[in-house]
């Protein structure tokens, strides 16, 4: 499904030779860019890697894990792989963290409003609030011992999309430990991980991107090293009908796209399975509410853009977060 | 005597010039044409369709691709772009032209990319 056949690999000197590399897969853009002798093989391996997470965590491919999982709502068990019940186990554990607002069970809410296909529509407030009776999370039955795993209704459908990116960059990089990179980028539909330094020793210099800008211009960069770094905005995946935007970051409670008053949140945490969970929390939750929950988490950094364009960032980034001079009209708060 | 061996000299100093003239501005446009080659892929689905070399194209054209109806791609000398797609938003088609080292374009629901080999100049 995917293939790394395409890579170019770059030859600067012994020491920087590097592999760089797109492909398409779960539903986005998967760019490398890996430094070493072996780097051609890792990133061929990587690339197998996430094709099988996709096969079996994905909720449009048929015969996947989920997709049988699905299936069977309200109806039987289904035994789950590893992968699955850790990645499972993780949105349980948001889910509760975040009052809901991470939520895996949107499953529905997604289907209706069409996100990821090309028939995006507006559903009818009453079968929203049909829908919003499948989405509890005490109906995943889960049975730990025997790796085993049932919805309770007919109808519920499980989506890991809010976190199987996160879940697929910690894996990268763990090949790209293991097989000796010293370092090395993956940007999966802006879910960023890095391995290291770059080879000269200075950190990666990760972009922020404007909400706003279709060319992608950035309007800060953070510099990371052995750390991932997970955009969840509402200008990833939109549709617009009569002058209103409806973006595909659903609120559970409300079943609508979250109106929080943000346009994007950042967070920046060692693992990217946590933080592609997070950042979505953190931007259905809201401004005071979503700094508040990265902020008690240790390890954690959030920058918060609002629809008003002004940036904010968790104390921890207040001397790291490096605004970029040209920024189209966004303004940096310090709060408190 | 005297202007023959001053001619012969200053001939000798010409030729020796245009010799490392040549020479120099040989070697410069030879690995200045080896850096600017621009090599496209186009790839669906991970496999590679095409490999085209920009710099070598003497007329435009136009390529369907066969995987995906209504996907049409134009290469012309030192660019490339998707001309048109069967894709809702055509966010392929409106990247526009690929013509720098690095430039990329995306179709993502049928799976196909267009890239031009090589890093950006930061």
């Amino acid at each position: 499904m995917i293939s790394c056949y395409g890579c170019d690999s770059i030859k600067t000197s012994n020491i920087n030779d590097f592999i760089e590399c797109e492909e398409i897969g779960m539903g986005t853009i998967i760019k490398q860019r890996v430094y070493g002798k072996n780097a051609r093989t890792v990133a061929d391996e990587v690339t197998e890697a996430l094709n099988s997470i996709e096969k079996k965590l994905s909720v449009n491919l048929e015969g996947s894990e989920i997709d049988r999982l699905n299936k069977n709502a309200g109806k039987s068990y289904v035994t789950l792989s590893e992968d699955t019940c850790f990645v499972l186990e993780k949105s349980l554990y948001y889910s509760r963290l975040s009052d809901g607002r991470f939520n895996p069970m949107v499953g529905p809410l997604v289907k209706a409003w069409g996100i990821n296909t090309d028939k995006q529509r507006v559903p009818e407030q009453t079968e929203i609030a049909d829908i919003l009776k499948l989405v509890d999370v005490n109906d995943i039955l889960l049975d730990k011992k025997s790796s085993r795993c049932m919805l309770a209704k007919e109808g519920q459908l499980l989506d890991l999309g809010g976190i199987v990116k996160g879940y697929a960059g910690d894996v990268a990089a763990e090949i790209y430990k293991r097989k000796g990179i010293e370092s090395a980028y993956i940007n999966l539909g802006g879910n960023v991980v890095v391995v290291g330094n770059k080879p000269d020793g200075t950190p990666w210099e990760i972009g922020i991107q404007d909400p706003r800008d279709v060319k992608g211009s950035i309007i800060g960069t953070v510099n990371i090293t052995d750390q991932a770094v997970v955009t969840s905005g509402d200008y990833e995946r939109f549709f617009e009908k009569d002058n209103i935007r409806y973006h595909h970051i659903i609120d559970p409670k409300t079943g609508y796209p979250a109106d929080s008053g943000l346009m994007s949140v950042t967070v920046i945490m060692d693992a990217s399975i946590d933080a592609d969970a997070l950042s979505t929390a953190a931007f259905v939750l809201g401004l005071d509410k979503g700094m508040k929950l990265i902020e008690d988490i240790k390890g954690a950094e959030g920058i918060f853009i609002t629809t008003d364009k002004k940036i904010y960032v968790t104390v921890g980034l207040r001397n790291i977060f490096n605004q970029n001079e040209k920024a189209n009209g966004y303004e940096y708060v310090q709060k408190r | 005597m005297n202007m023959f061996k001053k001619g012969d000299f200053l001939l000798t100093v010409i030729v020796i010039v245009l010799a490392l003239t040549a020479l120099a501005f040989f070697k410069c446009y030879s690995s200045n044409d080896a850096k600017e080659q621009r090599i496209a892929i186009v790839k669906a689905n991970g496999n590679i369709l095409y490999r085209i070399n920009l710099d070598n194209i003497k007329e435009s054209r136009d390529i369907a691709l066969p995987e995906s109806s209504g996907e049409i791609i134009r290469v012309e000398r030192g660019r490339i772009r998707f001309l048109s797609a069967d894709c809702p938003d055509n966010l392929c088609v409106k990247t526009g032209w690929l013509s720098k080292k690095g430039d990329m374009a995306v179709c993502l629901p049928n799976r196909i990319i267009i890239k031009i080999e090589g890093m950006k100049d930061n």
